[in-house]
């Protein structure tokens, strides 16, 4: 009895690995081979709407000038342009700063100074959705460098009145750091290049990330805001977005840089923060996905299969002790390990869930040579991040049985360090 | 298309090449074992059409007095590993994965007495998990060759390597472990089978992968008009 039932768990995990691996093996493909749907900047040459662009900082101090003085920076014209710094209780010389650039730019920069309550991003944007000016409200990380005519591009998706957010992509300023950051540049290269931008070509769900995009405020206020019990806001809205028929889309010309973690405890700390807070959009908007009469079966399907790529992994490090129990007990399935090995290579990165010909892929766009040769070193990562990301499902778990709203663990910054 | 008869063709190959391959895996393990002092006998198993000559070997069994000692120094490596920080992370949880295997099979061999394998049906799982990976292994590269724009001698050139290196890794790796094993006892089987096993041969195949696609990565860079596919 317990072989049989130890045997159908392991043939559930194949099956979700086999179905993972096609997913991403069709992306590729749809990304190398098949005519890439144009982004709305490409379509329209409309007249610029005024914006909001909100930065949430916690002890921010520092990197607040790098992407205040990057916003500045941008062609957007600044007479259509508002941005809400949020310093959401930093200890630091954050406050300083932001009051400096006030006092410099007053039409432009209007911080805003959260001295007590809820910290953390869901509940500064929720702050957003009452102060902004405008309808269409931009977000980016502090340690974000955005480019020159990034905004204009972010704003363009605003042209169809059915896009509720917009996303762009996301690459590592530090990846030549370390041997780490190395690795996540090319997590992040693949989630992007090829992940994001093939699900908007096959219209299905490309993800706000919270960063590097933007939202209609209208949209959001009307399906209640941001949700305080997540710390994935970003994953939470495009749930919820595509449940009420409104679309999500994704600028991979819209490049942002962001600074990846330098540290291995610095990187565990954010993998189990975001599966904490995707596992949470996962319980509160999967029955939602499958019941939306908005959206298609393939789109329901992208949709299941997003909200549950952090529960894999703990599946996943369970599959690895059913097939160790089952090896002891001398009724290890050949069929398990021959799935295993091959299907493992769907697995490899839990950051953005890429696997390895989908890097490649993405790389071999980007223009990469040597770093290639870095790819089978993303296997060095598996059990750290099934870990990692098993801690947040644990969290998650204890959330939604304490009732509890998790606090925000910000990511430690490495900028100006010597590590 | 060229790729699909490309990997049909070597999946043939394989297909009709298994059975004298077995054989020859299975002689000059026995030698390598043979030249190590680990006496071995061939046996005989059935698998698919194939006639499996399974490596019989002797190995030393363990009293409780050893394999509580085995728990207890796993126990302590993985506390002093992870209090220590001894190495980064990902290093760290790999070393602990391993501990917590031969802890969980000494626990296992301390409540039910034996392991479900023994040295036979071990030598057979092992047989039959390599072949199983030769047969699969053409058309799994060949269906992630086929997403990118490789030449059709690069085409080949990958299926066959990462064929012909599996073949080569397999075959080392086995009889490693039937040296290791008759020397250690069945206390890393699982270990060895599980961490080191097949598994492990998805990193060499991805470097082996890796190492076409920057040479394609190269020649893109130099010819512009290689990106017309795109």
């Amino acid at each position: 009895m317990v072989v049989i039932a130890l045997q159908g768990y392991a043939a559930f995990i194949v099956l979700v690995m086999i179905v993972f691996a096609v997913r991403h093996w069709y992306f590729t493909l749809n990304r190398l081979w098949s005519p890439q749907r144009p982004y709305y900047q490409d379509l329209f040459d409309s007249e610029l709407p005024h914006i909001t662009v909100v930065v949430p900082m916690h002890n921010e101090a520092a990197v607040a000038t790098g992407v205040i003085d990057a916003l500045l920076d941008s062609t957007y014209p600044k007479d259509r342009l508002e941005i809400l710094p949020f310093d959401d209780q930093s200890h630091d010389d954050t406050s300083t700063i932001l009051h400096e650039y006030y006092e410099r730019y007053p039409n432009i920069v209007k911080p805003v100074y959260m001295l007590g309550g809820l910290r953390g991003k869901p509940n500064a944007l929720n702050v957003a959705l009452r102060l902004a000016t405008h309808d269409i409200i931009l977000v980016f990380d502090a340690d974000y460098t955005p480019g020159k005519d990034i905004l204009r591009a972010l704003t363009a998706a605003f042209s169809d009145p059915e896009v509720g957010a917009v996303m762009g992509r996301v690459i590592p300023l530090n990846s030549g750091k370390n041997f780490l950051t190395r690795l996540l540049s090319l997590e992040r290269s693949g989630g992007y290049q090829v992940d994001q931008q093939a699900r908007y070509n096959l219209d299905l769900l490309p993800q706000y990330g919270g960063t590097v995009g933007g939202f209609r405020r209208s949209m959001v206020t009307r399906i209640g805001g941001f949700d305080l019990s997540t710390l994935a806001e970003d994953t939470d809205l495009t749930a919820r977005l595509f449940i009420e028929g409104r679309k999500v889309v994704y600028a991979n010309g819209s490049e942002c840089y962001e600074e990846v973690p330098e540290s291995w405890p610095a990187r565990f700390r954010q993998l189990r923060r975001w599966s904490r807070g995707h596992n949470r959009a996962f319980f509160n908007n999967v029955v939602g996905i499958v019941r939306s009469t908005h959206l298609s079966f393939f789109q329901k399907l992208d949709g299941v299969l997003l909200l549950s790529v952090y529960i894999i992994p703990p599946l996943l490090l369970i599959g690895f002790v059913a097939n160790a129990l089952l090896f002891f007990m001398g009724a290890l399935p050949l069929w398990s390990v021959v799935a295993v090995v091959f299907f493992v290579v769907a697995f490899n990165s839990f950051g953005n869930f890429a696997p390895v010909y989908e890097i490649g892929a993405a790389e071999l766009i980007d223009g990469a040579g040597r770093r290639l040769l870095l790819l089978p070193y993303l296997y060095y990562l598996f059990l750290f991040n099934s870990w990692a990301v098993t801690h947040g499902l644990i969290d998650t778990i204890g959330d939604l049985v304490k009732q509890r709203s998790p606090h925000w663990d910000k990511t430690v910054r490495f900028r100006g360090s010597n590590t | 298309m060229p790729c699909i008869l490309i990997t049909l063709a070597i999946e043939v190959l394989v297909i009709l090449g298994a059975q004298p391959l077995e054989h020859l895996v299975s002689t000059v393990d026995a030698s390598i074992a043979g030249a190590a002092h680990v006496p071995v006998t061939l046996g005989s198993e059935r698998f698919l059409w194939l006639n499996l000559a399974p490596l019989e070997f002797t190995m030393p069994s363990h009293d409780y007095i050893e394999l509580a000692a085995y728990i207890l120094v796993s126990a302590v490596a993985i506390g002093i590993i992870s209090i220590f920080r001894l190495f980064p992370a990902p290093l760290r949880f790999f070393v602990n994965f391993n501990f917590l295997i031969v802890a969980g099979e000494a626990s296992y061999l301390l409540l039910a007495g034996h392991l479900g394998y023994d040295s036979n049906t071990f030598s057979t799982l092992m047989l039959e998990t390599m072949t199983a990976i030769w047969l699969v292994l053409p058309l799994f590269i060949g269906t992630v060759t086929i997403l990118f724009p490789f030449t059709l001698l690069a085409s080949i050139a990958i299926i066959l390597s990462t064929v012909v290196f599996d073949i080569v890794l397999a075959a080392s790796r086995y009889a490693a472990f039937i040296v290791i094993l008759n020397h250690s006892g069945p206390i890393l089987m699982a270990d060895l089978y599980l961490s080191f096993g097949p598994l492990l041969d998805v990193i060499p195949l991805t470097g082996i992968f890796a190492i076409f696609l920057g040479l394609l990565a190269r020649r893109l860079r130099r010819d512009p008009e290689a990106w017309a596919w795109l």
